[in-house]
């Protein structure tokens, strides 16, 4: 038997978590793929020989073109989470002040549950104080001479 | 046996409501923070950069220089948060009786399961919390102190 807000806190912390590690992912993904490993990353590139025949000046060239620019990048995130889920309510639950204390629930395969909770978990955007700092950050690209789009 | 009263069910649901959204919030200033390193010496947190090298915007005919840069970790990843829009509780409870609180308050007090000797029908509720905005003082409040981060 446990709580319900442990219950439900445990459900979205699932979610968030999910959430975080693909964002971890997008980013070492993005890295991995357009810079070589080390120190000192340097940019992954392919090499592309131009023929004398394409050029106005009759010279062959070897073009070093970003391994990164060469496929779509899409990085994933969630949009939505719904959970159903069913449990039964203990008659003996102990609610003090507003708040249910532990042996609220049964385990999850009670045969008679009479509480059918749905939840739904959705992205958002990042409060405002953090886009301000993000946006700061990002300002340090522009220092890195990586110019805006 | 402890005595269940409505009131005190539907509280007990919407704190744990509360108590949950609140984890969402306090995880994504945690998750931020793993793009910052907490400098002991000046108690301060610093961006985390990654150093690369790019080539450089202005490259010399014929060179391929390239530079260098720190970029903060922070400004490749996503900072995309998590809210709960919408918590449905749906279930039955049956009439015990009116009991009267030290209080003098009467509070309708609930059993979770039917009792045999009982003829009353079930209490059916359902009850749905979603997300939505802050009133316009706690906004104007936010976006004051929002403003301080320039």
């Amino acid at each position: 038997m446990y709580c319900f807000t442990d219950h439900i806190t445990n459900q979205v912390r699932i979610a968030q978590k999910v959430q975080s590690e693909l964002c971890k992912m997008e980013m070492k993904e993005f890295v991995r793929f357009s810079f070589s490993e080390g120190p000192e990353r340097t940019l992954d590139t392919v090499k592309i020989a131009i023929p004398p025949s394409y050029r106005t000046d009759g010279k062959s060239s070897v073009l070093h073109f970003p391994k990164g620019l060469l496929q779509p990048w899409h990085p994933l995130g969630i949009h939505q989470v719904k959970i159903k889920s069913h449990f039964k309510l203990h008659q003996s639950v102990k609610i003090k002040d507003g708040h249910a204390l532990k042996g609220m629930l049964d385990t999850p395969r009670s045969r008679r549950q009479n509480v059918k909770m749905h939840l739904k978990i959705k992205q958002d955007i990042p409060a405002e104080g953090m886009s301000r700092i993000v946006d700061r950050l990002n300002q340090k690209l522009n220092h890195c001479k990586i110019q805006t789009r | 046996m402890s005595v269940l009263t409505l009131n005190d069910l539907l509280k007990s649901f919407m704190s744990a409501a509360k108590a949950a959204n609140k984890e969402l919030h306090d995880h994504e200033m945690n998750a931020f923070k793993d793009h910052l390193a907490y400098n002991k010496d000046n108690q301060t947190y610093e961006p985390k950069t990654l150093k690369v090298k790019l080539p450089q915007q202005h490259i010399a005919e014929g060179e391929d220089t390239e530079q260098p840069v720190d970029i903060p970790t922070g400004a490749l990843a996503s900072h995309q948060s998590m809210r709960i829009e919408e918590l449905e509780m749906g279930f039955q409870c049956y009439y015990n009786r009116i009991g009267l609180l030290k209080s003098g308050e009467k509070k309708l007090i609930v059993d979770m399961d039917e009792a045999k000797d009982s003829s009353h029908s079930p209490i059916k509720i359902n009850m749905k919390i979603s997300s939505g905005n802050p009133s316009e003082g706690v906004a104007r409040m936010h976006d004051a102190l929002n403003r301080k981060i320039h």
